[in-house]
């Protein structure tokens, strides 16, 4: 009786184990869907602000449509800010001038949907290209004395981006990516035309 | 597992330096704004003489606080003059048939009214909002002429008395606003209007006679 018990029981745990190693068995495709976050470090282009933002982050699922293709959506945030000392702010006509200093804010929050193309796995690498379309929300401010003027608006935004994965092991790995952000946000009053900059970012996923 | 720590401590990092909030605005100074608004079809080279009050428009919450007067008043009406004849104006007698006359007040009212939006808006890098002055003279601003502040202001007018018999208004043809808040301090306070006064004028090099 105990044979046939440890039969079973050795029976069991083998099956187990084989149904285990059924599923981290790599598939030849990565796994369909995946989470990822990210640390965004953005450095603005345009007049109003040049200072780099360090505090930037980004969330993303992407869903594998085959082992090349994926599509996704993505939100985060950026914020930047940028001391500027007292200076001479004149209209190009020269009729009117202000001389202050002040703290220029920027806040911009992403939406976008993405596709991305991804090349063959080098090694631990997988390098992609991809395009994410979709709304900038972004308020930006300027303090000075104790007065604040500020604004929100809303833009449409498009970022093209390069980046690779690198396996950690099954399901799991770093991301890296630079990317190109432009948003149709418009400011009259404090002169922004539009809000761009590059960003890079590292980040990890998980599949799933 | 030495991979998900790591991770783990990429996600943490990332979110500490996310927090958002604030910029510290106890790192700007407490001098005052000054703007300046000239008109730009008037030649400053027209003008020799000029006068002012020895007393200052003073307007607060208190209605019968309008003028001020004596040695406080004498501190920030002498500073105009000094930046004046620096510049190659002459003083003269309210009877001498002056060019210009400077006219100088103090706002202390919360809250009292709108502003004149677009004044410093629409050109790269320049902060929009209003146009803080002053109504109420009997002559018309060139641009804007209204007001909204919170806590201080201190203005200059620069008004045209040659040209009055051709128009009805008296024009205001240069003009500074000085704005900003203002300390417990009495000194400070005049400390930092005689500090606005010269910015006014060093911003203003067009005013410079030959």
């Amino acid at each position: 009786m105990k044979k046939h018990l440890y039969t079973l029981v050795f029976g069991l745990i083998f099956c187990v184990s084989a149904t285990g190693q059924n599923e981290l068995t790599p598939s030849p495709y990565f796994e369909d869907n995946q989470f990822l976050v990210s640390w965004d470090i953005a450095f603005p282009m345009g007049d109003y602000l040049d200072e780099t933002s360090f505090s930037g982050f980004r969330f993303e699922y992407r869903k594998f449509i085959d082992k090349n293709w994926a599509w996704g959506i993505s939100t985060g945030w950026n914020s930047y800010s940028q001391k500027l000392d007292q200076q001479l702010y004149q209209t190009p006509d020269g009729g009117q001038a202000i001389f202050t200093d002040m703290i220029r804010t920027v806040f911009e929050l992403p939406i976008t949907v993405n596709g991305y193309y991804f090349l063959d796995q080098i090694g631990k690498f997988k390098p992609y290209a991809g395009l994410g379309l979709g709304t900038l929300y972004s308020r930006q401010e300027a303090f000075f004395n104790i007065y604040i003027i500020e604004e929100n608006n809303w833009g449409f935004l498009a970022r093209p981006e390069v980046g690779f994965h690198y396996e950690l092991e099954y399901s799991m790995g770093l991301q890296a990516y630079a990317a190109y952000s432009y948003a149709t946000n418009k400011n009259d009053g404090l002169g922004i035309d539009s809000l761009q900059h590059i960003s890079f970012g590292v980040g990890a996923y998980w599949s799933y | 597992m030495k991979k998900l720590k790591f991770i783990a401590l990429l996600a943490l990092v990332a979110l500490a330096v996310s927090c958002y909030g604030d910029p510290d605005q106890n790192s700007l100074s407490s001098d005052l704004v000054v703007g300046t608004d000239r008109d730009l079809n008037v030649d400053f080279q027209i003008y020799k003489t000029y006068h002012i009050s020895n007393t200052i428009t003073n307007i607060g919450d208190d209605r019968n606080d309008t003028i001020l007067a004596g040695p406080d008043a004498l501190i920030i009406v002498n500073k105009i003059k000094e930046n004046m004849n620096s510049l190659g104006y002459t003083f003269v007698e309210l009877n001498e048939n002056p060019d210009l006359a400077l006219v100088p007040a103090i706002i202390q009212i919360t809250n009292i009214g709108g502003a004149c939006t677009g004044w410093w808006g629409g050109y790269p890098g320049y902060p929009g909002g209003g146009y803080w002055g002053y109504p109420g003279y009997g002559y018309n601003y060139p641009y804007c002429g209204y007001y909204s502040y919170n806590t201080g202001s201190l203005t200059i007018d620069m008004i045209d008395l040659i040209n009055t018999e051709t128009t009805t208004n008296l024009n205001a043809v240069w003009s500074s606003i000085m704005f900003g808040l203002l300390s417990s301090s009495g000194n400070t306070n005049v400390d930092k209007a005689l500090k606005a006064i010269d910015q006014s004028y060093s911003q203003s090099p067009y005013l410079q006679q030959n």
